[in-house]
C-alpha cells in the first residue's frame, strides 16, 4: 500500500476529511476512466464516480490493506458501475439502439480524440446489446485491459467462469458488430 | 487481438477515448457530511433497546406468579400449612 494512501486512510478512519478528499483527488482520474466505460452521460458518469467514492468512505473501514488501494476502490467502481448497469436494464424499454455507423477506413475523423470518443461510443452502443455478464467481462476484458486474473478477482467469479464468459461474450459481440457494420 | 479484425480496431481505438474531466472531491466530502448528520447515533437507541428488553423480563416473571397464583390459588397457604404440621 502506497505510504500517502495509508496515512491518509488512518486519517480518514480517524474522522479528518481533509485527508480524505486528498485520496480522492488522488485516485478520482482512475476511478472516473473506469466508470466512463459504464455509460456515455456526463453527467450519469459524475455521480457515478461520486457514488464510488462515498460507497469507498463507508467500507473504508474493511479495506484491510492486503491489495493496494487502488485496486480496492477499481472493484468497488465496478461493482458501483455494474449496479448501475442492472438498475438501467430493468428501467429500459426493449428496443433496438441506435448504432453509429463506424468504418475506419471511409471518411476519417478530423481528429483522433473525436475518432476515439466516436469508436467508444459506438462500442459502448453494442455492449448494450448484450446481457450485463458478457457486457461486465468484455469491458474489464478489452478495454480495460485486464487479465483473467484480475477479472475474476473484481468480479468474484471463478477463473474459468471468466474465460467462458469472455469466449462467449466475444462471439456474440463479434456476431453484432457484422450485423450492425456497414456493407 | 489480430489488429486486422475490424472489431480489435474498433476496440482499440474505443480504449484510446478519455473520460470528461471531473472533480468530484468537494461533493463528495459534502454528501458524506450530510450522510453522517442524517444518520441517528446508535448510542441511545441501544440504551433504550435494553431498557425495554429489561423491562418485559420483569413483566413476564410478575406475569407468571401472577398466572400460577390464579392456576391455584390456595397453593401458598397450604404449602405453609404442610410446613407448620410437618
Amino acid at each position: 500500500v502506497d505510504p500517502a494512501d495509508k496515512s491518509d486512510i488512518q486519517a480518514s478512519l480517524g474522522g479528518d476529511g481533509s485527508a480524505y478528499a486528498r485520496l480522492v483527488s488522488r485516485h478520482q482520474q482512475d476511478i472516473s476512466r473506469l466508470l466512463w466505460r459504464f455509460t456515455r452521460d456526463p453527467h450519469t458518469h459524475e455521480e457515478l464516480v461520486q457514488d464510488a467514492f462515498v460507497e469507498a468512505y463507508m467500507s473504508l473501514s474493511s479495506y484491510r490493506g492486503k491489495a493496494p488501494f487502488a485496486s480496492w476502490l477499481r472493484t468497488l467502481a465496478t461493482r458501483v458501475g455494474y449496479r448501475f448497469w442492472k438498475q438501467q436494464a430493468r428501467e429500459r424499454k426493449h428496443g433496438t439502439v441506435p448504432l453509429q455507423d463506424w468504418d475506419q477506413e471511409s471518411s476519417g475523423p478530423t481528429d483522433e480524440a473525436t475518432a476515439a470518443a466516436d469508436a467508444a461510443g459506438t462500442v459502448h452502443n453494442l455492449l448494450q446489446e448484450l446481457g450485463l455478464r458478457d457486457r461486465l467481462v468484455l469491458t474489464l476484458m478489452y478495454l480495460e485491459d485486464h487479465s483473467v486474473d484480475e477479472i475474476a478477482s473484481l468480479t468474484g467469479w471463478s477463473r474459468t467462469m471468466v474465460k467462458v464468459q469472455a469466449y462467449r461474450a466475444r462471439k456474440r459481440l463479434k456476431r453484432l458488430f457484422e450485423e450492425a457494420r456497414p456493407q | 487481438m489480430s489488429g486486422h479484425d475490424p472489431l480489435d480496431n474498433l476496440i482499440a481505438k474505443a480504449r484510446e477515448a478519455t473520460p470528461p474531466s471531473v472533480d468530484v472531491t468537494a461533493h463528495v466530502l459534502w454528501k458524506i457530511r450530510t450522510d453522517a448528520r442524517t444518520e441517528m447515533p446508535a448510542g441511545p437507541l441501544f440504551v433504550f433497546a435494553g431498557l425495554s428488553a429489561a423491562a418485559a423480563a420483569l413483566i413476564g416473571v410478575v406475569s407468571l406468579q401472577a398466572w400460577l397464583a390464579m392456576q391455584d390459588p390456595l397453593a401458598t397457604w397450604f404449602s405453609a400449612v404442610s410446613m407448620v404440621m410437618q
